[in-house]
């Protein structure tokens, strides 16, 4: 009789947190965040972050323990964003879970939190830019965060309404930064003051590319995707796309390689970086999310649905491989080897040589 | 399946009303409203079933055939349906409605949690449903409903960011701020539940008791979630609750002397009596 009585609530309580696991909302899920700082790629999942050797795929070892943050999971923690890495060592981690807002410097030879950052009010979505030991912090509540190495805030500058969830770039003289609303800012990375900015008119998902000649690159969520002048925030061209821009565009040469999602399929677009001008483009089955990873004379790029595919410069197609998961965020190059991060997947790392031979894949211990 | 017939329609259309009114929390008030309004006929068939079954479950006559049968399960049941055919009651008349409107809510509270996106694997299917080949005709027909116009949605409602848990003084308390909007869902879930649960035959009996815990729980419940999660679905709680108790006391079915009791009731002393009715 107890039981019954108890049953339904609990229940009910059961069907909660299946409702909450089913939208996402409970447990902010994101794409995972990948970078790469010497001979090491840290991949932020969720639960953690690890700490990957590129050439043998073997987690790094702080002594006998696993060199990963938070060794157990934590309440309150959700590590998506990419971690950034200051010249004095310290690795910078954005908390991106909904109510727990903080952004933290980690000592990677102790494995010790050494400040937490909390002003900021959004979820963070985007990791950090450093330069030396400056820190500018996109924040999800649209503020620029800039903060010194010991996580002392230098300067702030609200840039958007709806939150920045692109990182920052940034050329060594200016800053520019994209926003959901619809701008491109350049700022002064010393006082934050807003040297131009401009008007995209549509959301910017993604940060811009910048090349040799000053020339920024950023495509909007209508899939319009623009050049613009760094030096005035001027703009050169403008090319329409089919489908969504998530991702920032490569360069390679003379050429932009981008992805879209075009619904539930995708798009892959070669455009000349002068006119603007579409030079090829491949349909895909499903969206391009991720930014392409181009080589000399090879472009490769990744799907939703796991795949894996190299082209030519030309377009034409030299290998795939199809992983299971969904790929959503741009390989990254290390030494011969490239390093893929499935979500869902049987592994959280794979890495190939640029012949489409798998190398290695990472699964954590324990 | 689930997503092209429940999410993604329901998505459009909320993005739809958001888009002529241009406020988000209006829109989610307006949302839930409709949602309400259109399965009110569900709702309001499952409260008669309820209400005739308890009706059915108090007389005499049931009484009698479960003191009589109480060793004869297979007796009893046959029994059971004879009155239930005599009396013309479907035993799932109050059931059937609640299975039915149950993918709905769930639909509901979905779409909600998509339009606000909060990260980008959740824009992205929020990008996908406003731009699905079946509702592309919505941002084409209605300029302020196309994607670029909606993106970014405007999550600022009141003193609130609909994306964001809700705190207030969150800058000058030291324990992060107060949860107005949690407290103020598990007020309204809290007198909800007293002033539409169905009263019981006996106090004791296993659903009097389950409606005891539930009254307990579910406040509690929701609390914790307004507490942690984008406080647009604190918003829809409230409405939902505001709502619900509105359709009740339509259909005369709100008992506001069982807001202030704590403890089991009988049902002859519970049943609110409907005004005008001899």
């Amino acid at each position: 009789m107890k039981f019954k009585r108890f049953a339904l609530p609990f229940l009910l309580i059961l069907l909660t947190f299946l409702l909450s696991a089913c939208s996402g909302q409970a447990n902010t899920t994101n794409f995972p965040g990948l970078a790469l700082h010497g001979e090491t790629v840290y991949l932020s999942e969720g639960v953690s972050i690890y700490a990957v050797n590129v050439t043998s795929g073997q987690e790094s070892r702080l002594g006998e323990v696993p060199l990963r943050y938070p060794i157990k999971a934590e309440a309150n923690t959700s590590l998506f964003a990419p971690t950034a890495f200051l010249s004095d060592g310290q690795l910078i981690i954005p908390n991106s879970h909904p109510s727990e807002h903080s952004l933290f410097s980690l000592d990677p030879q102790t494995g010790n939190v050494r400040w937490a950052f909390q002003k900021s009010k959004g979820t963070w979505v985007a990791g950090a830019l450093t330069l030396e030991t400056d820190i500018y912090a996109p924040g999800g509540d649209g503020i620029l965060y800039a903060l010194d190495a010991n996580g002392n805030e230098r300067w702030t500058q609200k840039l958007s309404e709806h939150g920045l969830w692109a990182h920052p770039i940034s050329d060594g003289t200016l800053i520019y930064q994209s926003s959901m609303d619809d701008t491109l800012f350049a700022l002064d990375p010393t006082t934050g003051t807003q040297i131009w900015q401009a008007a995209l008119g549509n959301p910017l998902l993604s940060a811009p590319a910048l090349d040799e000649t000053g020339t920024l690159y950023v495509g909007t969520l209508a899939g319009d995707l623009y050049a613009v002048n760094s030096s005035d925030g001027s703009i050169l061209w403008r090319t329409d796309l089919e489908g969504n821009i998530w991702s920032t565009p490569t360069i390679q040469g003379d050429s932009l390689y981008i992805g879209t999602l075009f619904n539930r399929q995708g798009k892959f677009y070669a455009i000349d970086k002068t006119s603007g001008q579409i030079i090829w483009q491949r349909d895909e089955e499903t969206a391009i999310i991720a930014s392409p990873l181009a080589l000399e004379g090879q472009v490769i790029y990744v799907t939703e649905a796991g795949r894996v595919q190299a082209l030519t410069s030309t377009g034409s197609p030299q290998w795939q491989a199809d992983l299971k998961g969904k790929l959503l965020v741009a390989p990254v190059l290390a030494g011969d080897v490239f390093i893929v991060a499935p979500l869902q997947g049987d592994y959280l790392l794979v890495a190939f040589d640029l012949n489409g031979a798998q190398k290695w894949t990472f699964k954590p211990e324990n | 399946m689930w997503d092209a017939f429940i999410v993604t329609p329901m998505t459009n259309i909320l993005l739809l009303i958001y888009a002529f009114i241009g406020n988000f929390g209006i829109a989610i008030i307006l949302f839930t409203i409709l949602i309400r309004a259109l399965t009110h006929p569900l709702m309001a068939s499952q409260i008669k079933s309820g209400a005739r079954m308890q009706e059915l479950m108090q007389s005499e006559e049931w009484q009698k055939i479960q003191a009589k049968h109480k060793d004869d399960k297979e007796k009893l049941a046959q029994e059971q349906m004879r009155i239930y055919q005599e009396k013309g009651i479907n035993p799932l008349g109050s059931c059937l409605p609640t299975f039915i409107q149950f993918p709905i809510i769930i639909g509901l509270y979905q779409s909600i949690n998509r339009v606000m996106g909060a990260s980008p694997l959740q824009m992205m299917d929020l990008v996908r449903s406003i731009t699905d080949p079946l509702w592309a005709w919505v941002g084409t027909t209605f300029p302020s409903a196309s994607l670029g116009a909606l993106l970014p949605i405007n999550a600022q409602f009141l003193w609130m960011n609909l994306g964001q848990p809700e705190r207030i003084l969150a800058d000058v308390l030291p324990f992060g701020g107060i949860p107005t909007l949690a407290i103020i869902v598990g007020l309204t879930t809290f007198v909800q539940t007293k002033l539409t649960v169905t009263p019981s035959a006996s106090p004791n009996d296993q659903t009097s008791q389950m409606n005891q815990m539930m009254g307990i729980y579910m406040p509690l419940m929701l609390f914790w979630f307004s507490l942690n999660f984008a406080s647009g679905l604190a918003v829809y709680f409230i409405a939902g609750n505001i709502v619900s108790i509105l359709q009740y006391a339509a259909l005369g079915k709100v008992n506001w002397n069982n807001l202030f009791s704590f403890g089991p009731k009988p049902a002859s002393a519970a049943i609110a009596k409907p005004k005008n009715k001899k």
